[in-house]
């Protein structure tokens, strides 16, 4: 019985020129649902293709239950991928592509991605091609879920979908693990519709592995420190700064460290305003750095 | 094992696979099937409309041989195959490039053997419909008699033959991908293709490759060696099937130590490239071999229905000098009497001969005593012969060849020779005649053309009339 689903150690990517991934290592538990988040272009996706075993990795180790996923049918067997641009063969209905599933993955729950299909009135004698981006979304994300396989990887799980159905599709995962739990890795750029459920969160930024925290953890301590510039300065000196920022409307600091009840103290008693930070808000700081600088300055005068 | 998983696992994969193959080129089959049956009708049609605005006492007609047109088709088919699995993104679905590369010989097999069922029924539909067309109507002949024994062999050839086309085509996709030859296999393709064109036309339109004839040949012959011009159906079988043994076991070999999960954009064109120079290559090869004139399109030999037996007539010696023997010869269609040939030539006192004509080539050769010797072809230069010396005439009748078949089988010629001898002049005749049915409809429904390389060639074996000039 492994303890991990996924074992990487260095893992790196490289398509050609471009590093994609560099020295990525982390584990994703048997059992737990991990949450991929950064920007896009960040290496989400190839990650999630290197561990599905659709694509090499360049260099490292990469285990997924125990084997290498690539050319490897028992590790292939015992997940499934499901990325927003999924494609089949032209022409095939939903129904027939759910008989594909059942065929290929051996605990594919037919009845239960029917009842699914129902649920959100999707039509099955309809072709996947004439479907629209949403869905086809919910289509795959139905697949994938009956798949019922060990390890499932959602690459952008929602994308297309209008707010109901995204909060549905949440609810359904939600219920889907407690009733058959397993491991799940989900990438989204909707975090937050998604980080109460999540038992740990992978930030990627420009194909470097800046965190890998469980949602606990990092709510313990991701806070934002906002308050007088010296003030400030003089408080965060020697603290793990990841981002800070000064300008005539903010003056902030995000930090990413235990915040102890010293330092809620010490704060309030400079007069700084501490606030805690979501999964997702410190994920838009850890991945803040634009090439122009900040956003106020796009209306200022040369 | 196999790279962790059981072969059995992997080939349970490759099953699964291959019904989704399958079923997604549904379409594509059901539409093949649709054009086929189109064209037979089509070519029906046109064969019907032939016989009819035909003037000829022997008119003959040759429905489109649908075994051609599969190796004209199928490699097109098998090269698409393996062009998609070589360059199609990595599925959902539970799979290794193995067991993917398993499920696309698989479809390929499927779709060849398919094929070239649909063929044999297309073949037996249309010689069922003939042939009661030819119980209703007596002059309408069919120009091949039903040969079960062939069909079977014909069949298992074109099997053997596209299956060593289709194991070839993966293990090139194999090459492409596992050894990133995306420069190197198209550039072969198109020498191989560059070397093997001038054979067929191109040292004649385009003078400035003459260069590359003899290489050509070269490679041409290699190749016949193995493939084209096998002397037996086993031995053409068993480098089908060995080579397709050895190719896929490359391949395999190089799937399992060789990953090829990359590079699929690049291979694409690469990929494109080289399968369209072998496509031309097979085409060029099978136009030149499989398909060419030279080629007897069905197993059986004019010397099967040719009477076989020579005839030998002893002929007396002319006594008194100045005598001359008269060759007679003629050719005419039973039931005829104006639409004959008719040609004469002399024996004289010393024995020169001149030569006749026929319905045919007359050769007339002698024995020297030590040997033969053959007489000049248009017979000019005229020869003395010593009497007692063997005079050898070898007919080879006319052939008819008609929309490139041969209809001497259905014409049953006979011949006849005889003599007749003057008592005041001493003069013989020597009269050659050559008979054939003149009248019907023929239709020629060939199948497996490509069975024409493994059977004996029909022109080792003419009749001849062995004529002996007695001793003095």
């Amino acid at each position: 019985m492994n303890n991990y689903a996924i074992v990487a150690e260095g893992l790196s990517k490289r398509f050609g020129k471009k590093q994609v991934l560099t020295d990525f290592s982390f584990t994703i538990d048997a059992v737990g649902i991990t949450g991929l988040l950064g920007r896009n272009g960040s290496g989400k996706t190839t990650l999630m293709k290197i561990c599905a075993g659709h694509i090499t990795k360049t260099s490292g180790e990469l285990k997924v239950w125990g084997a290498t996923p690539l050319n490897n049918l028992s590790a292939r067997s015992r997940l499934v991928y499901s990325s927003h641009d999924v494609s089949y063969s032209g022409g095939l209905t939903l129904g027939v592509i759910l008989a594909d599933y059942q065929l290929l993955f051996p605990d594919f729950d037919m009845l239960f991605a029917q009842k699914l299909l129902d649920y959100f009135t999707i039509n099955v004698n309809g072709k996947y091609s004439k479907a629209s981006q949403g869905v086809k979304s919910l289509f795959n994300f139905i697949c994938a879920l009956a798949a019922r396989t060990p390890l499932t990887m959602f690459d952008e799980p929602t994308l297309g979908m209008d707010t109901t159905v995204r909060k549905a599709v949440c609810e359904i995962l939600i219920r889907e693990y407690n009733e058959h739990p397993r491991a799940f890795v989900i990438s989204s750029h909707l975090m937050s519709e998604m980080e109460s459920f999540l038992d740990a969160v992978m930030i990627i930024d420009q194909g470097n592995l800046v965190l890998h925290e469980s949602v606990d953890t990092m709510r313990q301590k991701a806070y934002q420190l906002e308050g007088e510039a010296e003030v400030l300065n003089a408080f965060i000196a020697g603290r793990n700064v990841i981002y800070r920022t000064r300008s005539e409307l903010t003056n902030l600091a995000i930090i990413y460290e235990a915040a102890c009840d010293q330092t809620i103290i010490e704060a309030c008693a400079a007069g700084l305003l501490l606030k805690g930070l979501s999964p997702e808000s410190l994920y838009m700081y850890l991945s803040r750095e634009t090439k122009g600088g900040e956003l106020a300055c796009l209306w200022e005068t040369p | 094992m196999l790279m962790g998983n059981t072969v059995k696992a992997e080939f349970v994969n490759a099953t699964k696979l291959f019904k989704l193959k399958l079923r997604d080129s549904r379409r594509g089959i059901l539409l093949a099937l649709i054009a086929m049956f189109a064209l037979v009708i089509l070519n029906g049609l046109m064969v019907w409309r032939g016989f009819a605005d035909s003037t000829d006492t022997l008119a003959s007609q040759s429905m489109f041989d649908f075994s051609a047109l599969l190796l004209i088709l199928a490699p097109i088919a098998i090269a698409f195959i393996f062009w998609q699995e070589a360059t199609g993104k990595n599925s959902i679905y539970p799979q290794t490039s193995i067991s993917r590369f398993i499920s696309s010989q698989m479809l390929s097999f499927f779709l060849v053997f398919a094929a070239l069922g649909i063929v044999l029924v297309l073949y037996l539909l249309m010689s069922g419909i003939f042939s009661l067309v030819s119980i209703w109507q007596p002059n309408f002949i069919l120009g091949y008699s039903f040969n079960a024994s062939f069909l079977a062999l014909g069949f298992l050839a074109a099997l053997f033959f596209l299956f060593m086309v289709t194991t070839a085509f993966s293990f090139l996709a194999v090459l492409v991908k596992a050894f990133r030859f995306y420069v190197v296999i198209p550039l072969i393709g198109s020498i191989l293709f560059v070397l093997l064109f001038p054979i067929l036309y191109a040292s004649r339109a385009m003078p400035f490759l003459d260069f590359l004839y003899a290489p050509s040949v070269l490679l041409e012959r290699s190749f016949t060696y193995l493939y084209l011009g096998p002397q037996t159906l086993v031995s053409f079988l068993a480098a089908c099937l060995l080579t397709s043994i050895v190719l896929i076991a490359v391949g395999l070999i190089l799937k399992h130590f060789k990953l090829d999960e990359r590079g699929a954009d690049q291979a694409q064109w690469a990929l494109a490239m080289a399968y369209v120079s072998c496509v031309m290559v097979i085409l060029v090869v099978g136009a030149s071999s499989y398909l060419g004139d030279e080629v007897y399109l069905y197993p059986s030999s004019a010397s099967d229905v040719f009477p076989q037996e020579t005839q030998t007539i002893i002929i007396d010696t002319p006594a008194r000098e100045g005598a001359t023997m008269q060759i007679m010869a003629l050719s005419y269609h039973r039931g005829s009497s104006d639409d004959f040939e008719m040609g004469s030539g002399t024996l004289g006192s010393d024995f020169v001969m001149t030569g006749g004509s026929l319905g045919g080539d007359l050769s007339i050769r002698y024995d020297k005593g030590f040997a033969f010797e053959w007489l000049s072809e248009d017979y000019a230069d005229s020869r003395p012969v010593s009497s007692g010396r063997q005079v050898v005439f070898e007919y080879t009748p006319a052939l008819f060849d008609m929309s490139s078949e041969k209809l001497l089988e259905l014409t049953q010629p006979a011949l006849h020779v005889s003599q007749s001898k003057d008592e005041f002049s001493n003069n013989q005749d020597l009269i050659i005649s050559h008979s054939y049915e003149g009248e019907g409809a023929v239709l020629f429904v060939p199948i497996w053309s490509m069975m024409g390389l493994i059977r004996e060639n029909a022109r080792n074996s003419y009749p001849t009339i062995e004529v002996t000039v007695a001793a003095e």
